[in-house]
C-alpha cells in the first residue's frame, strides 16, 4: 500500500465532475488540488435552471449545487481558479505538472463577499467584476482588470480601496509553477455547441434566437424569460432539437443525450409559468434517457406541440419574429411559422483541451473527439470524470465522478484491486 | 489573367446582352478573353438523362481549352457547376478519366486533368479585385436598391468549389455591387432557386418558385435585380410577364446582369453594356445616370 | 400513391442504387427532413418531396420511383443536399433517379429532346445565320453554326 501522506491527486476542471472526484477522494483520505481555468468553479451545471413546476421533476440539476455546499464547508480541499495546466512529464510513478496560474485578484481567505467592490464598481456593466453563478461558491465576486479602466491605468481603484478586508489586490503576476502529483483525474468537460456553424440558423442574426444553454442560464437567474428585442414575454415558441448532434456533416454522429430532456423540461416549466404559452418542438426523435422520461414526455405532449422533423430556413418575420421554414405534413408542403423566440438544443461537444490531453498523456481521442481511457491508463493514474468522456447529463456525471474517484483509490491502492 | 471564355447555348441565343456587357468590362479590367470556337454544351442539360455523356462532354472542352492552356472563364452558372465538377471528377479519379479520354481520342483529344474552371463573377472578386474594379468606377449607383439573386450552381454543390464563399451565408456579389456604391436589399429565400430546371418538365411549378422570389425581393423594396446565370435570367426577365399574367400581379422588377451594373458604374453607355435588350424595360429606372452624363 | 403495397416492392432495387454515384449514402438518411423543409419545390408543389422519394426508393418501389412524374421536378438546387446531416447526397441522388428512368424508357419528352439536341447540334440552341447577323451587329464574334465533332463523340445516338 502507497503511504498515504504522500498520495496527491490533481484534478483538472472545476465543474460538476471535477468537484465530485474531489470531494469523494477526500472523503477517503486522498489530497486533491483542484484547477479550473476559469474565475469560478461549478462549471456549465452551475447555470442550469431548477425545472420544477409544483413539483419537482427531478431533472437533477440542483444536485451541482449541494457540491458546492459540500465543497464550501470542507477546509481539506485545494482548489485553484484561473489556473490551467501548460504540461505533464512522467517522473518515476508520478508526474510532473506545470500550471500557470492567472492572479487571484480577491484573496478567499480575507474576502467576506460582502459585495462592496461590486456595488461601487463603474465597470460592472463591461464585466469588470462578476458574480459567481451560485450562492455557494466563494469568493462571489470575481475581478476583470482588462475590463476597468480604472484598474488598468492603475489609477483611483475603488475597489481595492473599498474593501474592508483588504482582499483585493490588482497588481499581482502570471504566475507559472509545478507540482509532482500521484494521479491525474481529467475532469475539463463539454463545449456548447456553437450554432454559428450551422449557417442557415443565423443565430446571430436574430436577438430572439437563443440556445437551450442561453434559456437555462436566464431561467436560472431572471426566472422567467423575455425577449431580447422587447423585454416582453414570449407567446409562441419553438424548440429546435438536435442543434450540431448527430450531425455527419459536422463530424458530430453522436447524440448529447441531454437535449431531448433540457428542452422538455424547461418547456414544461414554461408552460407552468405561463399556461397561455404555445411551444412547438421540432425533432427527428425523442431519446428518452434518464429515469422517469417517459412520464415527462406523455405530460409534455399533452401541453406542447411535438412537429416530426428539423426546419429549413430561418427569416426575420413581423415585429422581430422569426419565420421557421418547415415541412407541413397536412398540406404536403414546406411552409412558414412565425415564433416569438426560437431556442436551439445545442449538443455538448468535446472539450477543447481533448487533443492536448491525447498528445501530452498518450491518451486516445474517439471518433466523436471524446477522450477514451483504456484500462491500461487507470493502471498508470490516469482516470477521466464526466462529459470529458463523452455527453451525460448532471446526475450521470456526478454518478461518473465517483466512479472516477474509486478507480483512482484503487489505483493507489486505497480499496483492493 | 487570361481566359478562355466559355459561353454555353443560352448565353449565345438568350443572353447577348450579358456577353457583351462581359466582354465590355473584361478589357479595363484586365482579364484577358480567347475564344474558342469549338467549344459545345458543357454537358449540364444533359446530366439529367445521361451522366455519362454529360462527363464526356465536359471533358471534351477542358480538353479544348488545355490545348491551349487556358483555364476556362464560364458566363452561365449552369455552365459553371457541370465543368467545374466534371474536372473535379476527372482530376480525382483515374479510372473516369481514362474512360473519358478513350472516347476523346476518337476526335484526337485527351485530358490530363489541370484545367481551372471560373466564374467570370469569381474572377472578378478573386483575380481583379476590390481594389481595381473601384479604380475604374465612374458613376455612383446609390441610388439604386438592388436585389441580388445568387442562383444555386455558382456555389453549390459547395464540395466541388474548393471553398470559394459560402453557399449557406454569401457574400461575393454583395462586395462586389457594394463597390457601385448601390444599395444591397436583403431579402428572405436570398439563397432559394430560381426554379428555371423545372421549366421544361413543369411550367407552372417552376413559375411558382420564381414568384415567391420575385414576391419576397418586391416586398423587400427593391429597385432591381442582380444576377449572375442566363437561365435565372429567362426565368425573372424573360419570364417576368408571363409570371405578372399567370398569378395576376404586377412587379415591373428590372433585371440586370453583374456587368451590365457594374459596367454603368464604370460610366459605359446603355448600348455598349446591351440593356436595350433586357425584356423589362431598365430605361426609367436608370434615366438619371445617363441624363447626367 | 395511396395504394403502395409492399409485395410489389423490390428488393434488389436498393442494391443497385447504393453502387451506383449519387447513391452510396443513400442508406443513411435517418428521416430528419431537412430535405423537403429546405426545398423550394416542395414550398409550392406538394407531389414532390425528396425525402418521401428517398423511402420510397429505401423501400424498393422501383417503378413507382422511376415511372413517377414528380422525380422530374428536382430543380437540382442542391439546397437538400448541402445540409443534409447524415451527407446524403440527395440531388446527386436525384440525378442518379433520372438517368436510371431515362435507361427504363421512362423520360419525359422534353428531357429526351434536350439530349437528342445536344448529341446532334452539339447545343440545346442551335445558332443559325440570323443568330451571327444579330451577334455582328453589336460586335460579338460569330460562332459555328453546325457542329460535327458530336457525331464523332455519340457515334452511337
Amino acid at each position: 500500500m502507497v503511504d498515504k501522506k504522500t498520495d496527491f491527486i490533481l484534478i483538472v476542471g472545476g465543474g460538476i465532475a471535477g468537484l465530485t472526484t474531489s470531494r469523494e477522494l477526500n472523503s477517503t483520505g486522498i489530497t486533491a488540488l483542484v484547477i479550473e481555468k476559469s474565475p469560478f468553479i461549478g462549471g456549465h451545471a452551475v447555470n442550469i435552471t431548477c425545472k420544477a413546476t409544483d413539483r419537482c421533476i427531478k431533472c437533477n440539476d440542483c444536485l451541482v449545487e449541494g457540491i458546492l455546499r459540500d465543497i464550501s464547508v470542507n477546509e481539506g480541499l485545494c482548489i485553484r481558479t484561473r489556473t490551467t495546466l501548460t504540461d505533464v512529464e512522467k517522473i518515476g510513478n508520478r508526474f510532473c505538472a506545470s500550471f500557470s496560474s492567472d492572479p487571484q485578484l480577491i484573496d478567499p481567505g480575507k474576502c467576506t463577499n460582502c459585495g462592496l467592490c461590486y456595488e461601487k464598481c463603474p465597470g460592472v456593466e463591461r464585466g469588470a467584476i462578476i458574480r459567481a453563478p451560485s450562492p455557494n461558491i466563494h469568493p462571489s465576486y470575481a475581478i476583470d482588470p482588462f475590463k476597468c479602466d480604472h484598474c488598468r491605468d492603475k489609477k483611483n481603484r475603488i475597489c481595492q480601496a473599498v474593501c474592508p478586508e483588504h482582499a483585493i489586490e490588482l497588481d499581482g503576476e502570471k504566475e507559472s509553477w509545478s507540482k509532482e502529483v500521484d494521479g491525474i483525474v481529467l475532469a475539463t468537460g463539454y463545449e456548447p455547441f456553437d450554432p454559428e456553424e450551422i449557417a442557415r440558423y443565423k443565430y446571430s442574426g436574430f436577438s430572439n434566437m437563443i440556445t437551450g444553454m442561453d434559456l437555462e442560464k436566464t431561467l436560472r437567474s431572471e426566472g422567467s424569460i423575455v425577449r431580447t428585442s422587447d423585454g416582453v414575454q414570449p407567446e409562441k415558441m419553438a424548440f429546435v432539437q438536435c442543434v450540431g448532434s448527430r450531425d455527419s456533416r459536422l463530424g458530430h454522429e453522436f447524440c448529447s443525450r441531454v437535449c431531448c430532456g433540457y428542452a422538455l423540461r424547461m418547456g414544461l416549466r414554461l408552460v407552468y409559468d405561463n399556461p397561455e404559452i404555445d411551444i412547438t418542438v421540432f425533432y427527428m426523435d425523442i431519446q428518452n434517457f434518464g429515469k422517469d422520461f417517459d412520464r415527462y414526455f406523455q405530460e409534455a405532449r399533452d401541453h406542447m406541440r411535438f412537429l416530426r422533423g428539423l426546419p429549413g430556413d430561418f427569416y426575420q418575420g413581423d415585429n422581430d419574429s422569426i419565420s421557421v421554414n418547415y415541412y407541413n405534413e397536412d398540406s404536403g408542403r414546406t411552409i412558414s411559422e412565425d415564433f416569438d423566440m426560437v431556442v436551439l438544443s445545442v449538443g455538448l461537444m468535446p472539450g477543447s483541451s481533448n487533443n492536448f490531453f491525447a498528445e501530452t498523456l498518450g491518451l486516445n481521442v474517439n471518433e466523436d473527439g471524446f477522450l477514451e481511457i483504456k484500462e491500461k491508463m487507470r493502471d498508470k493514474g490516469i482516470v477521466v470524470a464526466g462529459t470529458t468522456e463523452g455527453p451525460m447529463d448532471v446526475s450521470e456525471s456526478i454518478s461518473h465522478a465517483k466512479r472516477a474517484a474509486f478507480d483512482m483509490s484503487k489505483f493507489l491502492g486505497m480499496v483492493s484491486k | 489573367m487570361k481566359y478562355a471564355l466559355f459561353l454555353g447555348c443560352t448565353i449565345p441565343a438568350r443572353g447577348r446582352n450579358y456577353e457583351l456587357s462581359a466582354r465590355k468590362i473584361a478589357q479595363p479590367l484586365g482579364i484577358d478573353i480567347v475564344d474558342i470556337e469549338d467549344f459545345i454544351c458543357c454537358g449540364f442539360p444533359v446530366k439529367t438523362s445521361d451522366m455519362d455523356a454529360a462527363m464526356l462532354l465536359g471533358g471534351y472542352n477542358l480538353a479544348l481549352a488545355q490545348q491551349q492552356g487556358l483555364d476556362m472563364c464560364t458566363l452561365c452558372s449552369s455552365c459553371t457547376s457541370a465543368l467545374t465538377e466534371t474536372a473535379h471528377h476527372l482530376s480525382e479519379d483515374r479510372t473516369t478519366r481514362n474512360l473519358i479520354n478513350k472516347r476523346l481520342n476518337k476526335v484526337g483529344l485527351q485530358y490530363e486533368g489541370h484545367v481551372k474552371v471560373r466564374h467570370f463573377a469569381r474572377v472578378l472578386f478573386e483575380e481583379v479585385g476590390e481594389a481595381e474594379i473601384k479604380k475604374h468606377i465612374k458613376r455612383d449607383l446609390s441610388d439604386l436598391k438592388i436585389a441580388i439573386h445568387y442562383g444555386c450552381h455558382y456555389l453549390k454543390p459547395s464540395e466541388i468549389y474548393d471553398g470559394f464563399d459560402n453557399a449557406e451565408n454569401p457574400n461575393t456579389l454583395d462586395t462586389l455591387i457594394a463597390l457601385t456604391g448601390a444599395e444591397v436589399v436583403d431579402y428572405p429565400g436570398k439563397n432559394r432557386c430560381c426554379g428555371g430546371p423545372v421549366l421544361p418538365v413543369h411550367e407552372k411549378t417552376a413559375m411558382a418558385v420564381t414568384k415567391q422570389k420575385l414576391d419576397d425581393i418586391k416586398t423587400a423594396g427593391a429597385d432591381a435585380i442582380c444576377l449572375i446565370c442566363p437561365f435565372c435570367s429567362v426565368m425573372y426577365d424573360g419570364n417576368q410577364k408571363s409570371i405578372e399574367s399567370e398569378f395576376e400581379t404586377e412587379y415591373n422588377l428590372p433585371v440586370l446582369y453583374l456587368p451590365q451594373l457594374l459596367g454603368l458604374a464604370m460610366g459605359y453607355d446603355r448600348k455598349e453594356l446591351g440593356l436595350n435588350m433586357n425584356v423589362v424595360k431598365t430605361k426609367k429606372l436608370l434615366a438619371g445616370y445617363f441624363e447626367k452624363t | 400513391m395511396s395504394d403502395l403495397n409492399l409485395k410489389s416492392a423490390d428488393a434488389t432495387f436498393i442494391h443497385e442504387l447504393t453502387e451506383q454515384p449519387g447513391g452510396e449514402k443513400v442508406r443513411a438518411c435517418f428521416t430528419c427532413k431537412t430535405c423537403s423543409a429546405s426545398c423550394p419545390i416542395t414550398a409550392v408543389n406538394e407531389t414532390f418531396n425528396p425525402l418521401r422519394i428517398i423511402r420510397l426508393a429505401l423501400y424498393g418501389f422501383r417503378d413507382q420511383v422511376l415511372g413517377s412524374d414528380f422525380i422530374w421536378l428536382c430543380s437540382s438546387c442542391y439546397s437538400c443536399q448541402e445540409r443534409c446531416p447524415q451527407g446524403v447526397c440527395i440531388a446527386d441522388f436525384m440525378t442518379l433517379l433520372k438517368n436510371m428512368a431515362v435507361k427504363a424508357g421512362y423520360a419525359p419528352t422534353g428531357i429526351r429532346a434536350q439530349k437528342n439536341l445536344v448529341t446532334k447540334d452539339g447545343r440545346i440552341y442551335p445558332l443559325d445565320d440570323f443568330d451571327n447577323k444579330k451577334r455582328k451587329k453589336i460586335g460579338l464574334p460569330q460562332l459555328p453554326t453546325t457542329c460535327e465533332v458530336v457525331k464523332r463523340l455519340f457515334p452511337e445516338e
